[in-house]
């Protein structure tokens, strides 16, 4: 993972580094990809959108700010960065004066798909990302995302161990690609189920998982949380 | 392992370590200044004050404005001189020591800076949309250090005997890398300034106390209630600081952009770099 080329690649992948559902209006979400401090936050309109979570004026995390509706407001000095470009709107102490075009929040690729708020570091656009898995399932149900302590490639050799969909015993869990994960599907069981992985940084991961195909009742995601929570535990840095 | 050197400008100065208050209840105090440990203690019988850092006693130790000094080098100045401390009009008094997990010197350019007085301590010594900075003087200190002259700031309730809001004008001075005073002019008499300064004890790069002396004129009001007030005011600053990135702060003027009502920052940025300070900063390349 801290391997110079490895990482270079990864920049220009999508991630998802949060659910649909987490990025609620009015609010600023937090998260990390690649050691990046994301503010992913949702316009009035429904747009989405992912910074460098920093001010550029004094290098506060915008995520403790205020979200208008329309732009984010930094929570130090009030200045305002515009929804969609981060261009900065308002300087409060010099309200009279337009700020320099060039002055805003430093904005990253986001695309909303199957449930899932996805981001990109860098490289320009090529068409929206989804959940793989088996065609002709359902549309992917978010489980719950877990906060990992270990590395991608540690957590995608500990899901390789096999993931009991059901409580009927481990499945072969196959890998995509290194950071997605697969198991299950129509010959096995009436579902699928898809790990992706968010490098947080070289050290931690969250692992968001999704079923494509069946109903997700309460029954199905308390037990899911059970299996998740238990491959965090077992992967827990020592204390 | 010994921590690395630390330049003259900051190991050659006094730095407060210790509330004195505080060590004369609890007794000996360890703390740690430049990444080093520091023991103070109050001898019993004649209450003077001992310091050592490890198994080495140190020589410079002092007692002054309700803190325990010490220096961990040669003193090339005395402890700063505040002649308002003397008067009898006033309370001079600590307001209280704060940890923050930040350098210190973000926590003295935090205290110059006015653009933040209406948000973070919206209600107090700001408001909106009382936002606009108007054009102050900044100009160097024959001694070293920066002063920002003509600063005036609308605050609804400027001090804990403030009953109105008005303008209030502004005096800052840097004095070290890290001690900053302010002086403002007093609610009830506008022609006189109360004045309370920060002393930053840089425990780390990345780690600082804030020590905070205030010297307000006794116009309907004790030293308690002006700590209270104060502790206040800096609990609004602290999450701010817990939150800025880097913790360091960048000497470099192209690292973070600065507006025009930043000339204080930059002034301090600028003298800073050219007095050689690093630790707790980034250097400009």
């Amino acid at each position: 993972m801290s391997g110079g080329s490895t990482w270079q690649a990864a920049l220009a992948r999508w991630f998802p580094v949060a659910r649909r559902d987490e990025v609620i209006a009015r609010h600023l979400a937090e998260a990390m990809l690649l050691g990046q401090d994301l503010v992913v936050w949702r316009d009035d309109a429904g747009a989405v959108n992912a910074w460098r979570n920093r001010c550029p004026h004094r290098g506060v995390r915008l995520s403790i700010g205020y979200n208008t509706g329309q732009e984010l407001r930094c929570q130090y000095h009030g200045w305002r960065f515009a929804s969609g470009s981060g261009q900065c709107r308002l300087i409060p102490a010099h309200p009279t004066q337009k700020p320099a075009a060039t002055l805003g929040a430093v904005v990253y690729g986001v695309a909303e798909a199957d449930g899932y708020i996805w981001v990109r570091l860098a490289g320009a656009d090529a068409g929206p990302p989804e959940v793989p898995g088996a065609a002709g399932l359902a549309a992917p149900q978010p489980l719950r995302s877990v906060f990992v302590e270990a590395p991608v490639a540690t957590v995608a050799a500990a899901l390789q161990q096999g993931y009991d969909l059901d409580g009927t015993g481990p499945v072969a869990v196959e890998a995509l690609d290194a950071y997605t994960l697969s198991a299950g599907g129509p010959g096995v069981a009436a579902t699928r189920i898809v790990f992706m992985l968010q490098p947080v940084d070289a050290a931690r991961c969250v692992v968001h998982a999704a079923l494509k195909g069946g109903s997700v009742g309460l029954g199905t995601l308390r037990y899911h949380n059970g299996e998740l929570t238990r491959l965090q535990r077992a992967l827990r840095a020592p204390r | 392992m010994t921590p690395p050197a630390v330049e003259p400008i900051l190991w050659d100065d006094w730095h407060i370590v210790a509330e004195l208050a505080r060590v004369q209840r609890d007794g000996p105090w360890r703390t740690v200044l430049f990444n080093r440990p520091v023991e103070v203690s109050l001898e019993e019988a004649t209450a003077q004050p001992r310091a050592r850092s490890g198994d080495s006693p140190l020589a410079h130790v002092a007692i002054r404005y309700g803190f325990i000094w010490v220096c961990l080098g040669t003193p090339a100045q005395p402890i700063i001189d505040f002649p308002e401390a003397a008067d009898p009009d006033r309370w001079t008094a600590s307001a209280g020591s704060v940890s923050v997990a930040t350098s210190g010197l973000r926590a003295v350019e935090n205290f110059l800076d006015l653009g933040h007085l209406m948000f973070v301590h919206a209600g107090f010594l700001g408001e909106e949309p009382h936002t606009e900075i108007a054009s102050y003087k900044v100009e160097s200190l024959p001694g070293g250090g920066i002063l920002a002259t003509g600063c005036r700031v609308y605050q609804p309730l400027s001090s804990p005997v403030a009953t109105e809001g008005y303008d209030v004008g502004y005096t800052y001075a840097a004095v070290r890398p890290y001690i900053v005073v302010l002086y403002k002019a007093n609610p009830v008499e506008r022609t006189r300034n109360d004045m309370i300064a920060l002393f930053l004890q840089p425990v780390s790069e990345e780690s600082c106390v804030a020590h905070i002396l205030t010297s307000y004129l006794k116009h309907d009001v004790d030293a308690d209630a002006v700590r209270r007030y104060q502790q206040f005011i800096f609990g609004q600053d602290r999450p701010i600081l817990e939150n800025q990135w880097p913790k360091r702060l960048p000497l470099d003027p192209r690292a973070e952009v600065s507006v025009r009502c930043d000339a204080s920052s930059s002034a301090y940025r600028r003298w800073l770099s050219q007095s050689g300070v690093r630790f707790g900063a980034i250097p400009a390349p």
